[in-house]
């Protein structure tokens, strides 16, 4: 098994709010190896994207700050590190590729220019190389025009363009660890189709490993490796991704599953989750799932279960699983 | 709509111009501007006499083919010292805003970029400068420093900042939560690399108008000051310090050609810098379309 990239341990992130503290990340167990693919699953406001921030130290100011846990990436413990030295791995051995690419590019600053910008701050080359690498950059995410492009304005391109430039971008110091933050939600099926697949060659070539945020679990199955599932900042379930298509133990997950459109028939009802994510401050007692849980039993209303690894290579967070060979 | 697709791939910079180029007032304030800073520069070579040659038996000579705009009351030419006056006048109204620009951009930038205490710090300073009545303190100041263009340069740099200070900081304050920038801080890049890369350049067009008409403002304030004769002091010529010739009744009612010619530059100099950027300020807000 090789070695683990990025190690997350026990990772508690808090928001100062005016009605007190509020844990967004509560105690956030993730390991990303090698040359991986780790999708991050969940409804909206579970803390996917504060994860991803939270590893990048980019929470918004001055509410937003890690209270607990470590942060290993390549046996280095990010959040100790110093203000500076962030910022020589933020864009070099992390990188990050936002969900809108029609705002994350610069609108006064040619494509090229942008470009050039990361390669300034993170490696050392003569203008005509950094030119040819940008360049070299564009076509390697399959712009074709790429000579065009260097010297072309973001409102020139496309949604699809702009988020292979935006690939481009944080792929050209060729990081160890891509962020990608719902790369496709903003862009047409056909192009999301694209992206990923030139995602995946790209991270075959370079043997990036990806952590893959996502509501879509299209994507996953198409791209990742091992999916984390996360509900209301904690993870639920962890494993495989033919494990949660084939045999989902979450309800949670087994719930997210049921609700693909793929499921029902013309005229029949969408099958969804019943209720709704609770608020923060609002958390509910005992396992948070349990209000909305169809399986939940009297043990889920007082208690939080671990998660627990049932299986080799199968954690799960749930009492169903606990003292019990099912 | 025609516009757009037309104009759609160009850059942003080229639009403002083919914007400004049918601005018709613009142009001709434009078109002012240039005659006027040639005629600055090239002073030495186009005017007809000495700056301070006095001619004694002239003193007051109304208007002929020889000094087309007569004569002071020491027996200078008048048209060649307003021609000097201009390079007086244009470069206290350019150096005043530069110095206006850097230290407003500045503090705007850095105040609505980091936010918190440094922020309110900044702020309040800005309000304090905002307290004072901008010509009492002027006067007040030139009094105390003496009167010479450079204190006047000076004066009217470090009293004319707060305002655009403002302008700068609530751009930053809506440019700071763009996705760009969130990109760019996760591409590494740091603070100082974000304000002046990312976030000055994309709060150019308010700057450049506000620099346009501050070089206007520049220019009153010399012409106010010295006026008062706490500007530009003689022999030296300026339109201000030639303007207060108007203070002596005699003048004001008898010889016009002593004291007219140097409001009217003035006044057309303001003007046009004026509808230039008016025209600036249309043509660089993408939001209007003519």
């Amino acid at each position: 098994m090789p070695e683990a990239l990025l190690e997350i341990q026990d990772l508690v992130t808090s928001f100062k709010t005016t009605s007190g503290l509020q844990r967004v990340l509560d105690g956030i167990n993730l390991s990303l190896r090698r040359g991986e693919i780790l999708g991050l699953v969940g409804e909206s406001g579970c803390g996917k994207s504060i994860t991803s921030l939270s590893i990048m130290r980019l929470l918004p100011q001055p509410y937003g700050f890690i209270e607990n846990g470590k942060i290993l990436f390549n046996d280095k413990e990010l959040t100790d590190l110093s203000i500076p030295e962030m910022e020589s791995i933020r864009g070099n051995e992390i990188s990050m590729i936002f969900q809108e690419p029609m705002t994350a590019l610069n609108p006064v600053f040619t494509i090229g220019n942008q470009i050039e910008e990361v390669l300034d701050i993170h490696q050392d080359l003569k203008k005509r190389d950094k030119k040819e690498k940008c360049i070299e950059m564009l076509k390697l995410v399959g712009l074709p025009r790429a000579k065009d492009v260097y010297n072309e304005y973001p409102h020139q391109l496309s949604g699809g363009m702009r988020q292979r430039v935006m690939i481009a971008m944080a792929l050209s110091c060729e990081p160890r660890l891509l962020i990608a933050d719902e790369p496709t939600t903003a862009l047409d099926v056909t192009v999301q189709i694209q992206i990923l697949e030139l995602m995946k060659s790209l991270q075959k070539d370079m043997n990036t490993s990806i952590l893959l945020i996502t509501h879509d679990l299209g994507v996953i199955a198409e791209m990742c490796d091992r999916v984390a599932v996360m509900y209301l900042g904690k993870i639920v379930e962890e494993t495989t991704t033919v494990n949660i298509f084939d045999n989902p133990l979450h309800p949670y997950s087994q719930g997210l599953l049921n609700s693909r459109l793929g499921n029902i028939q013309k005229g029949e009802k969408l099958i969804c989750i019943p209720g709704m994510v609770p608020t923060l401050s609002d958390k509910p007692q005992g396992c948070f799932f349990s209000p909305r849980c169809s399986k939940c039993i009297d043990r889920c209303k007082t208690d939080m279960p671990e998660l627990n690894e049932v299986k080799p290579g199968h954690k799960v967070r749930c009492w169903l699983y606990v003292d019990e060979d099912y | 709509m025609s516009l757009m697709t037309v104009e759609s791939g160009l850059s942003p910079w080229k639009i403002a111009t083919a914007k400004l180029k049918r601005n018709k007032l613009a142009m001709f304030g434009l078109f002012v501007i240039s005659i006027l800073v040639a005629l600055a520069i090239l002073a030495p070579v186009i005017t007809p006499y000495e700056r301070d040659r006095i001619d004694m038996f002239k003193i007051y000579e109304s208007p002929t083919s020889e000094h087309k705009l007569g004569m002071d009351e020491m027996g200078r030419d008048v048209l060649t010292r307003l021609i000097y006056g201009a390079r007086i006048s244009i470069s206290v109204g350019i150096v005043s805003t530069i110095i206006a620009v850097v230290i407003g951009v500045i503090l705007g930038a850095v105040a609505g970029y980091s936010g918190s205490i440094v922020d309110s710090i900044i702020m309040r300073i800005v309000d304090v400068f905002m307290c004072f009545p901008f010509f009492l303190i002027a006067i007040v100041i030139a009094g105390i420093l003496g009167p010479s263009i450079i204190n006047l340069m000076l004066i009217s740099g470090l009293l004319n900042w707060p305002s655009l200070t403002r302008i700068v900081r609530a751009e930053v304050l809506s440019l700071k939560h763009c996705e760009y920038i969130e990109a760019a801080k996760a591409l590494g890049l740091n603070a100082r690399k974000i304000i002046f890369k990312h976030i000055i350049p994309n709060t150019l067009a308010p700057i450049i108008v506000y620099a346009t008409l501050g070089i206007a403002r520049g220019i009153l304030i010399e012409a106010g000051l010295s006026f008062l004769g706490l500007g530009v002091e003689q022999p030296v010529p300026s339109w201000g310090n030639m303007l207060s010739a108007a203070q002596n009744f005699t003048t004001l009612t008898t010889y016009w050609w002593v004291w007219i010619p140097p409001g009217f530059m003035v006044l057309v100099t303001v003007l046009s810098i004026n509808f230039l950027g008016d025209g600036l300020r249309d043509a660089l807000d993408p939001k209007i379309i003519q």
